[in-house]
């Protein structure tokens, strides 16, 4: 592999899932955040061969910070065009992180909860009370609040990794692709 | 931001539900873009906290628990209960030897029954995997002319001869889909797009769909017409898959 193409294989390695994480979350759009994902990794990528950037240690903050640069232009762009009614274009693919697994997963996680534990996690994520208003409400501890959100969270975690260690993952890849032999 | 101060501030569910203050919320994301464990955290606390949102909360809540009925028989009733029970096990046993005599077309019925059911999970199946093709393609941004992404399913050999694909003006995105063969089940894949001897795409970091197979997006711009190859390499190994196609504008 050369030089360029293990720089790609190791930033895509490292940064790709985040910054589509990230995209995901702000612009709500599968197919945008991996936009957003390639176009980060092409300026970071510049920027490392342009010198830019001596210190690895400052690399995952240069990364963020460029994917938030790369976000707030896709805003800007978006809050430009021409109303939707306007464009013949495919509606974006929004994608919830809920999927199949998850939801095999939280039925485990609910069949082996308690009424009242189910209680908490309704108020705190359903009505989203603060953990002390939960607690005086269910009459136990703020601390018995905690405690049960973080059993679930654990006992989630576990079903998930369970289940996900069992079958294959994922979905379209989209990509610029690298046109090599180019000196950008 | 420090991994004690993420705990206890308990700052990745604040993250999460939106709740950290701008400089809070660019200071735990600069630590999980460099942190393994915390960007683990917070996939994982997204993932539950849109799943508890989303769980029918009222269709698991158990039910109060149903007392069970207290069946008080008086005494005159005992002779007709015994009968009745008596007309149970007759008409039990007749069942029995009926069931022994039609056996055979029983067995013959459901053997029938299970091909059926075979042949509707086969049709099923290559139903699912059509379905998963378009929403592949269609999980790309269409090109505002056509409003259809053209998609091209490539395979190692085929005995109609190179596959070709019309690639309409004002695409922005070829659509491949890949099927690795079965020897080369790595978890990571290279695709390379050659036109002639240049490399015209390179795309790292591949994984596999829940279908096995590898679905990828190619920008339009780097397709002119003419013959390409794209090879499929394990990352950072060896090639796996070696494909053939033509592209017509």
């Amino acid at each position: 592999m050369t030089d360029h193409e293990q720089l790609v294989s190791t930033l895509h390695e490292r940064f790709a899932s985040r910054i589509h994480f990230l995209a995901r979350r702000e612009l709500r759009s599968q197919a945008v955040a991996e936009e957003v994902c390639h176009e980060t990794l092409l300026r970071v990528m510049q920027a490392i061969r342009n010198g830019k950037l001596q210190d690895e240690a400052a690399l995952p903050g240069f990364v963020v910070g460029t994917a938030r640069n790369v976000i707030m232009e896709v805003r800007r762009k978006e809050s430009r065009t021409a109303p939707l009614g306007e464009r013949d274009v495919a509606e974006d693919h929004q994608e919830s992180p809920v999927d199949h697994t998850v939801r095999k997963a939280m039925q485990q996680v609910f069949a082996k909860l308690k009424p009242r534990e189910r209680e908490v996690l309704q108020l705190a994520y359903l009505e989203e009370l603060p953990k002390e208003e939960i607690a005086a409400r269910i009459g136990v501890d703020p601390e018995r609040v905690r405690l049960v959100k973080s059993r679930a969270l654990r006992s989630f975690r576990d079903f998930y990794e369970r289940l996900t260690n069992n079958s294959p993952k994922t979905s379209l890849q989209t990509g610029r692709g690298d046109h090599l032999g180019e000196d950008r | 931001m420090t991994h004690d101060q993420i705990e206890r501030g308990e700052i990745a569910e604040l993250y999460v539900r939106g709740r950290l203050k701008d400089a809070d919320r660019a200071a735990f994301e600069e630590h999980y873009f460099g942190c393994d464990a915390c960007f683990e955290e917070v996939q994982r606390l997204e993932q539950f906290i849109a799943g508890v949102r989303e769980m029918d909360l009222e269709s698991i809540v158990e039910p109060a628990p149903v007392p069970a009925p207290v069946i008080v028989m008086p005494v005159w009733r005992q002779p007709a209960f015994l009968g009745a029970m008596a007309a149970c096990l007759a008409m039990g046993v007749l069942s029995g030897w009926a069931l022994l005599v039609d056996r055979a077309r029983l067995t013959q019925e459901v053997a029938e029954a299970r091909r059926v059911s075979t042949d509707a999970a086969t049709r099923l199946q290559m139903a699912e995997r059509e379905l998963a093709m378009r929403r592949a393609a269609a999980a790309v941004p269409a090109p505002s002319l056509a409003g259809s992404l053209p998609l091209l399913m490539l395979e190692a050999t085929r005995a109609d001869g190179v596959p070709a694909i019309e690639v309409p003006a004002g695409s922005a995105a070829l659509a491949l889909w890949l099927e690795p063969p079965p020897a080369a089940d790595a978890t990571r894949y290279r695709l390379e797009v050659l036109h002639g001897n240049d490399v015209v795409v390179m795309l790292p970091g591949l994984r596999r769909n829940s279908y096995g197979a590898l679905a990828v997006s190619v920008p339009a711009e780097k397709l002119t017409a003419g013959a390409y190859r794209a090879r499929l390499l394990v990352d950072g190994g060896a090639m796996v898959g070696d494909y053939r196609f033509q592209v017509t504008r």
